[in-house]
């Protein structure tokens, strides 16, 4: 997995330019999805590393985003499944990059346990980019919220 | 799909059919991908054949021309030569398994970075989930969450 502020970061250059997603939060949310479902039991519990496989697996991504959509209102489920499931999506396609000696994601899962990558970086190799992430966010953020602020000034 | 209509049935297929995903992937998956303590435990079996360990595999001890990895507790020598290795690295590797019990260095990755890569992605979580929770909350009634107000 490239780390999570690389997703999270990712995740919001598609968002906030393009406002694709109503509940931006859950996109976020599906973003980072994968990972706290699946590391958040294996890095302190190594064993149980394959019971939480699918969990990273297409899938699997979309039965967990449907479960967790039915512990949200009736009226925005619909909405709440869409933006988890795409930012989970994200998150599963930038994975695609990553390299492994091992074979790589087995996106076919149950189906088939043949594995794909691309194979572009190695995980860590993203994590010295990190700071130039937290830059291009928090400025863009900070005109974003400029912008925001003019255009409420002129309506005034 | 979506509606109320069943809702805590459709609630329990869906976490019946992960929990069966999660015990199939538990069972095949350990079955697939090899580790140093089913190597060692058929050696024959392995013997001579090009092995890949890759999760927390750590450099216990290192020497001239060699070194040695530990696995969930299995320890085993590596001839190859160490470069930038330091016990306590996380590395994988791929190697020629030996049922004498070494391997023999084929390609190796050092995982540089990973313990930083684990921390910055826990505040990303933190700061995600304080997001979540300041857009919602959780009510008993109707067992969901709900847009504060």
């Amino acid at each position: 997995m490239p780390d999570l502020i690389t997703h999270l970061s990712i995740s919001y250059f598609f968002n906030k330019p393009l406002k694709i997603f109503r509940y931006s939060t859950l996109f976020y949310c599906g973003a980072v999805l994968p990972d706290i479902a699946t590391r958040a039991v294996s890095i302190p519990y190594h064993p149980a590393e394959f019971a939480v496989y699918p969990l990273h697996t297409p899938l699997g991504i979309v039965l967990l985003c449907l479960l967790l959509s039915f512990f949200f209102a009736e009226a925005e489920r619909k909405q709440v499944f869409v933006s988890l499931i795409a930012g989970s999506s994200l998150h599963l396609f930038l994975d695609l990059f990553q390299k492994h000696l091992q074979p790589g994601y087995t996106l076919l899962f149950p189906f088939s346990w043949r594995a794909f990558e691309f194979g572009l970086l190695w995980p860590e190799t993203i994590v010295s980019i990190v700071p130039l992430w937290i830059l291009i966010v928090g400025v863009m953020e900070l005109l974003n919220r400029r912008r925001a602020a003019q255009a409420k000034g002129n309506r005034q | 799909m979506f509606s109320d209509n069943h809702r805590y049935i459709k609630i329990t297929l869906l976490i019946l059919i992960l929990a069966v995903l999660c015990l199939y992937s538990f069972r095949e998956g350990k079955r697939i991908y090899i580790d140093l303590g089913i190597c060692l435990a058929n050696a024959d079996h392995f013997d001579g054949r090009e092995i890949v360990v890759e999760n927390y595999v750590y450099v216990s001890s290192v020497s001239k021309d060699r070194f040695a990895i530990e696995q969930e507790g299995s320890r085993i020598p590596v001839m190859g030569a160490p470069e930038e290795l330091a016990p306590g690295d996380e590395i994988a590797l791929r190697a020629i398994f030996h049922r004498e019990g070494y391997l023999t260095l084929q390609e190796m990755h050092i995982k540089k970075l990973r313990t930083i890569k684990i921390i910055i992605s826990l505040v990303a979580a933190m700061f995600v989930a304080g997001l979540f929770l300041i857009r919602y909350r959780f009510t008993l009634n109707g067992f969901q969450f709900v847009e504060r107000t």
